[in-house]
């Protein structure tokens, strides 16, 4: 290898290490600490959650999500404040808070309301800004439909159409897509089926939904969230 | 012209009280940094300050005495629902925060005393492609 591209190799390894803070938090936009991003859906949080690389761009419209604020030691906060960890809302005189009416408040911590680039802040007990961070709220152009049983963290399989007999019942969850990338955050899905009794039962709970064939025949279940629809049909053979 | 004793007491301690004026340090001027865009961009300087909805500028102020000593200033949005301006934990950096579109005046306040006021306007989002 030759000096130069020796030198080349080590300032790229440099600069890639400056786009994150070491502790395995998104470096803030200001410096003064990292955030980590989490949230609970199995396909489109673990892959973003606790990871400075993995956090996300963007989250689906609709989703929840919650974000944590770590100050860096250095920053001007007292040393017993260095090492805290942050859920959203308020700890030790800290308070995550989004800007702005892109990302809101919810039950669940942050909720991605209206399209662009939301901000996040953290800011100290005397209201002063310590740090904030970007992210983007998009709109899905796919709800990937797939089977709950997949392993958390894995890209499953996309079900268009499922064949059930009438013993035994399916678990299916779905994720938001845009442009083939899995979207960030817990979107709330609802499920409906049609016709609503008759060939399936179906019970919705926590974005899980749970299928249950009653009679031979054909019905269209409809997954719904982040602005986007998505049909499956069930044939249910006797 | 012959001034009685009570006029000339009256000028000696009127040109008294503005030596002692002319001993406080006065407002001279603020010097306003470069300013740290959003991702979106945004910009504050002498022109005034703009920034895009739901984003942050940041920038360094500070403002002097005619002693060139630093005053302490404050700043603050004439309509804070349009715009929050923040101070920063590191020493004379401000935030300012796009809460929702529309125009208000941002003041700059050193020593209690109003000394700038700048226009700010916060402007849409460019539409996402």
């Amino acid at each position: 290898m030759n000096f130069r591209l020796l030198a080349m190799t080590t300032l790229g390894v440099l600069a890639a290490a400056g786009c994150s803070s070491t502790d395995g938090s998104k470096a803030g936009e200001l410096g003064n600490g990292g955030f980590y991003f989490a949230c609970t859906d199995a396909v489109s949080c673990t892959r973003y959650s606790d990871d400075a690389e993995k956090f996300p761009k963007a989250v689906s419209v609709g989703s929840s999500f919650q974000v944590r604020f770590t100050p860096k030691s250095s920053s001007s906060l007292s040393a017993s404040d260095s090492h805290i960890n942050l859920t959203t809302g308020t700890d030790r005189g800290i308070t995550i808070s989004p800007v702005g009416e892109f990302i809101s408040r919810g039950p669940n911590g942050l909720v991605a309301l209206k399209l662009g680039y939301g901000t996040i802040t953290a800011r100290d007990a005397s209201g002063q800004l310590i740090d904030f961070v970007n992210i983007r709220v998009a709109k899905p152009d796919a709800l990937v439909v797939y089977d709950a049983a997949v392993a958390h963290g894995d890209t499953p399989s996309r079900i268009e159409s499922l064949t059930m007999s009438l013993s035994g019942s399916r678990q299916l969850r779905a994720f938001a897509q845009e442009k083939n990338s899995v979207l960030a955050g817990s979107l709330s899905v609802e499920w409906t089926a049609e016709p609503k009794s008759g060939v399936v039962d179906i019970i919705d709970s926590d974005g899980e939904v749970t299928i249950t064939p009653r009679a031979a025949g054909t019905a269209k279940l409809t997954a719904s969230g982040g602005t986007f629809s998505q049909e499956i049909s069930v044939e249910v053979k006797p | 012209m012959k001034l009685s004793s009570r006029s000339l007491a009256g000028l000696v301690l009127a040109v008294a009280l503005s030596s002692l004026a002319g001993c406080t340090a006065q407002y001279d001027h603020t010097d306003i940094g470069q300013a740290r865009a959003s991702v979106l961009g945004g910009r504050v300087d002498r022109q005034g300050i703009t920034v895009p909805e739901g984003m942050i500028v940041t920038v360094h102020m500070v403002s002097y005495n005619d002693d060139n000593n630093i005053m302490p200033m404050t700043l603050r949005a004439a309509d804070p629902t349009i715009l929050d301006v923040s101070n920063v934990v590191s020493d004379h950096d401000f935030a300012f925060i796009g809460l929702k579109q529309g125009t208000t005046d941002v003041e700059l306040r050193a020593d209690d005393r109003v000394v700038l006021v700048m226009q700010a306007v916060v402007g849409p989002q460019p539409s996402v492609p």
